[in-house]
């Protein structure tokens, strides 16, 4: 690579890591402003104070919202990585009648919008008397078509013979799954668990529907909350709850970035 | 040698077949249940409210057939919010798979420090809905919001984003376009990733240019991955939410009135069930014929490996 | 004692074509058989039934005396190897190869034992705690029969286990395969494509084509008598030579110049074979016939010599080098008793020559 090229690579490089990254960079440095800085339209803060943080802290049970956001998101993730292993082994490896047809009705239910369905799912959750419950959070996402797709996506590359190898010896389908299907498969079973918890974490249309209680609400649906009640005064103070709402997806991100390239791009291609 | 066991148990072959039926079925039942029970009871349920007047609480109280879509076609409301819908989808869908696309072929080069640059690109796929929106909705603060400090900067004058109804709809796509960059950029550089290098080098012993190689080697290979993302892109785009809710609540002059906005509306706020209902019956319609399609065109164009 | 009895064995998938057709064979207990075959025989399907991981169409098989074509895998006291072994990538060597014996009720300690025992067989003791991608592929193929070994089943399946290794390591292991299952007394049924792998390991070979059995034997009488053209040409290499050759009155014609004494057969067209060896150089005698060399091959230990018989390509191979010009004239000698006939139309074997009596007690089935 010519000098020249690589110049030009890195000024691009640059300019455009720059760019998306800035409102994030922003949100950072406008939370350790005092209220009187903001106002003034400056960038970078005079001084890096956590009062910010700490005004955050006291003004909604921030502390509260972040637990029960971990908690919902680590259900759903739990949920959705047992469900959807137990069904893409069902598909790859016990041959049963009319398994392609299923297979088909798994995949068409990535085509039903999930906002269609949910005046009658909110009916459900309701008349079940499961509004604000952890439960009613997570269940209904529990089975997922993508993630099915993906971990048979990975299941298939598993040698036959391996199955085979496991009947002969007498090795029932359950241990088979537990014991070679998913060690052989760990990389996989990272990236979905990943990908679960990170759109779990950031799910908002649901959590604003069957949450009313305080001490029920999501992270996301605090900050919301948050910012329509300070929205004119405390930016600063706003800036803080969104920065403590994706620090701990974008630690996740920074951490499992290589693995979700590539076991996302193995389901979505092959 | 072993000494063969004495009892050893025959089962006849159906027999067998039927138990693997069983078992199969078995370890699809926690799926099977749910999606029964969270989105093909409420699919039909859905068809099914769509066609009756319902009161506050949701339940049916006298069929009407067909009358929430006549009403709705005829309503200016809602033939804003499909508009608004499709001027959404218009906006976000081609700018955003363009921009990850650039981004992806720009982290795919073999540089130093590249994996820093590429972990930034795909950090917007950990921003959530409100977070991001929070975000914007203080970038585009008339008075103190950076927009407008960088508009001045050019000599422009101010502008009110998110109040104006001529710009609303774009001020919110600019952040969806952002949020969304992440997820594509990650996909598109996975799909980069496969293709295999020594069709680069071939292509390099024959001596050809970085564009040529790019238009008549990537693109067509990375065609499957980037027909994934169009699909996934226009189906996210189509469900857009968070960003209206908490930046600009559909209006200004109902000009950002998506249509899940509007669902959300109906359903929730004014109580009309059945029309909401409805809506949600031609949002599916949409986002089927969209998938098929894309299926459809798919199969024709796209270049599998 | 029989160990294996199968008996009209059919196969077709989704009443497409037969993938076997009416098989009947048997192996007897401590017995080594090889079913040899062109890829596509259905050998490897033949050996997936007698596992049980794929079912008839019609047909019994009888192991160790009972009726057991519809049990399950695990209850018909076999082993298996597998063409890529099949082994687990996340376990260890020694995992791999206790691996399922928990399953049948063996107790840790001998689970151990028995690991350490075919690892010493195999001369793995040394890799016991390594995973399967630290080893090379010939050290992978030990841990595969090491899984067979401990499983100490009294039936051992190999579906073309050594096909994945250099022509050096498999040589070797061809040896180290016998004796081990000398060695175990186990009955062995080795599927394979290479000839050479079915006639230096087995005590008999069944040769399989489209499905249906075309001979079965030890491996010299398959060799020496091959019942039928298919056998003739697929068994020793090079193939044997083929040409055909017409019937008058009672001569054979083969050449213009070369024919052979046949009393009381029928008219019409033969087909005879000779194999390469049988092809020798007339130094003294008179030559049966003579060629014009095509092409040669000198391969150090052995010449091989082409050169056309009727428009077919003929090769005859010499011990020793030997060095002619191409085009050059050479006069060639073969035995009247090394000429097989054959049915031009069904390729059968025409002459009944009848096999040395003491080889009798095993059938030659056709």
């Amino acid at each position: 690579m010519t000098m020249k090229k690589k110049v030009i690579l890195y000024t691009l490089l640059t300019v455009s890591a720059f760019l998306m990254f800035f409102p994030i960079l922003y949100a950072f440095l406008i939370s350790f402003m005092q209220g009187g800085e903001v106002l003034k339209g400056r960038i970078i803060p005079s001084d890096f104070s956590f009062t910010n943080y700490s005004a955050a802290m006291q003004k909604v049970p921030l502390l509260r919202y972040l637990f029960n956001s971990f908690v919902v998101a680590s259900l759903i993730m739990a949920g959705q990585v047992i469900f959807c292993c137990l069904a893409a082994f069902s598909f790859t490896f016990i041959p049963f009648k009319g398994r392609n047809i299923l297979f088909l009705i798994f995949i068409s239910t990535m085509m039903i919008p999930w906002e269609a369905t949910m005046v009658p799912n909110f009916q459900t959750i309701r008349s079940l008397g499961l509004t604000d419950t952890y439960f009613g959070l997570s269940v209904p996402f529990f089975a997922m078509a993508f993630g099915t797709f993906l971990l048979r996506q990975q299941f298939k590359t598993i040698p036959h013979e391996m199955y085979e190898a496991t009947q002969v010896a007498g090795v029932s389908r359950f241990q088979f799954l537990w014991k070679v299907v998913l060690p052989v498969s760990k990389t996989t079973l990272v990236t979905l668990a990943i990908y679960s918890f990170l759109t779990a974490w950031n799910m908002y249309l649901w959590p604003l529907l069957v949450t009313n209680d305080e001490q029920m609400r999501t992270v996301q649906i605090g900050l919301k909350q948050m910012q329509s009640q300070e929205v004119s005064t405390e930016w600063g103070v706003v800036m803080a709850g969104a920065v403590l709402v994706i620090l701990p997806t974008l630690i996740l991100l920074f951490l499992g970035q290589k693995r979700l390239q590539e076991g996302l791009t193995r389901g979505a291609i092959k | 040698m072993i000494a063969v066991k004495d009892q050893i148990r025959v089962r006849p072959k159906s027999k067998r077949r039927f138990s693997t039926l069983l078992e199969g079925l078995l370890y699809l039942l926690p799926s099977i249940l749910l999606f029964a029970v969270f989105l093909f009871y409420p699919m039909f349920k859905t068809i099914y409210l769509s066609l009756f007047l319902t009161d506050a609480q949701g339940n049916t109280q006298t069929f009407v057939g067909l009358e929430h879509y006549i009403q709705l076609f005829q309503s200016t409301s809602f033939l804003s919010s499909l508009k608004a819908t499709v001027l959404f989808v218009l906006y976000t869908v081609p700018a955003g798979v363009l921009l990850a696309l650039g981004l992806a072929l720009l982290a795919n080069q073999k540089l130093k420090g590249i994996g820093f640059f590429r972990t930034i690109f795909s950090s917007t796929m950990g921003m959530s809905v409100a977070a991001s929106s929070v975000i914007w909705l203080f970038i585009y603060n008339p008075t103190i919001g950076i927009a407008n400090t960088i508009i001045k900067t050019f000599g422009m004058t101010e502008m009110q984003w998110l109040l104006n109804p001529d710009t609303a709809l774009l001020s919110v796509a600019l952040p969806t376009i952002w949020m969304n960059t992440g997820f594509s950029f990650l996909i598109l550089l996975g799909g980069l990733h496969n293709i295999d290098s020594s069709l680069y080098e071939s292509g390099k012993i024959a001596g050809v240019g970085d564009f040529y190689s790019l238009r008549k080697i990537t693109l067509p290979l990375l065609s499957p991955t980037l027909l994934f993302i169009v699909t996934v892109s226009l189906i996210n785009s189509f469900q857009t939410f968070g960003q209206i809710d908490i930046l600009t609540k559909g209006g200004p002059m109902e000009s950002t009135n998506v249509i899940v906005y509007s669902i959300f509306k109906d359903a929730f706020v004014n109580f009309n069930i059945g029309s909401a209902s409805a809506q949600a019956v031609i949002l599916f319609t949409f986002i089927l014929a969209v998938t098929i399609l894309q299926f459809k065109w798919g199969e024709k164009k796209v270049h599998y490996q | 004692m029989k160990a294996i009895d199968v008996r009209n064995i059919n196969k077709a998938y989704h009443g497409e074509a037969m993938v076997l057709e009416d098989v009947s064979f048997e192996v007897q207990e401590g017995e080594f058989f090889a079913i040899v075959g062109p890829s596509g025989c259905g050998k490897s399907t033949l050996l997936r039934i007698i596992a049980g991981l794929e079912n008839v169409s019609a047909g019994t098989l009888y192991m160790n005396g009972e009726d057991m074509v519809n049990s399950r895998p695990n209850e018909r006291q076999i082993s298996m190897v597998f063409q890529n072994y099949a082994l687990f990538p996340h376990m260890t060597v020694a995992e791999n190869i206790v691996f399922g014996l928990h399953v049948k009720k063996i107790s840790k300690q001998q689970q151990k034992q028995r690991c350490l025992e075919a690892a010493r067989l195999l001369g793995l003791e040394q890799l016991l705690d390594r995973k399967p991608r630290e080893l090379s592929g010939g050290q992978r193929q030990r841990v595969a029969l090491g899984r067979a070994i401990a499983s100490e089943a009294p039936i051992c399946l190999m579906d073309e286990p050594l096909s994945n290794l250099d022509a050096k390591l498999r040589s070797k292991m061809r040896a180290e395969v016998r004796q081990i299952q000398r060695r175990l007394g186990m009955s062995m049924i080795y599927v394979t494509h290479d000839q050479v792998e079915a006639m230096t390991m087995a005590d008999r070979i069944m040769v399989l084509n489209e499905g249906s059995i075309q001979q079965i034997g030890r491996p010299l009488d398959v060799y020496n008598y091959p019942q039928n053209q298919f056998v003739a040409t697929f068994i020793g290499s090079p193939p044997m030579n083929m040409t055909k050759a017409t019937l008058n009155g009672q001569h054979i014609q083969l050449t213009d110049g070369w024919q052979v004494a046949a009393s009381g057969w029928e008219e019409g067209d033969v087909c005879a074979g000779v194999r390469p060896e049988h092809l020798t150089y007339a130094a003294e005698e008179p030559p049966t016939f003579t060629a014009a060399v095509e092409h040669i091959e000198i391969l150090g230990t052995e010449t091989l010599l082409m050169f056309r018989m009727n428009g077919e390509l003929w090769i005859a191979k010499w011990p020793g080098q030997w060095d002619f010009q191409e085009g050059e004239e050479i006069p060639l000698k073969v035995d009247e008793e090394h000429i097989h006939f054959f049915q031009p139309g069904t390729g059968r074997r025409i002459d009944k020559r009848v096999l040395p009596a003491d080889e009798m007690y095993m059938e030659a089935a056709l």
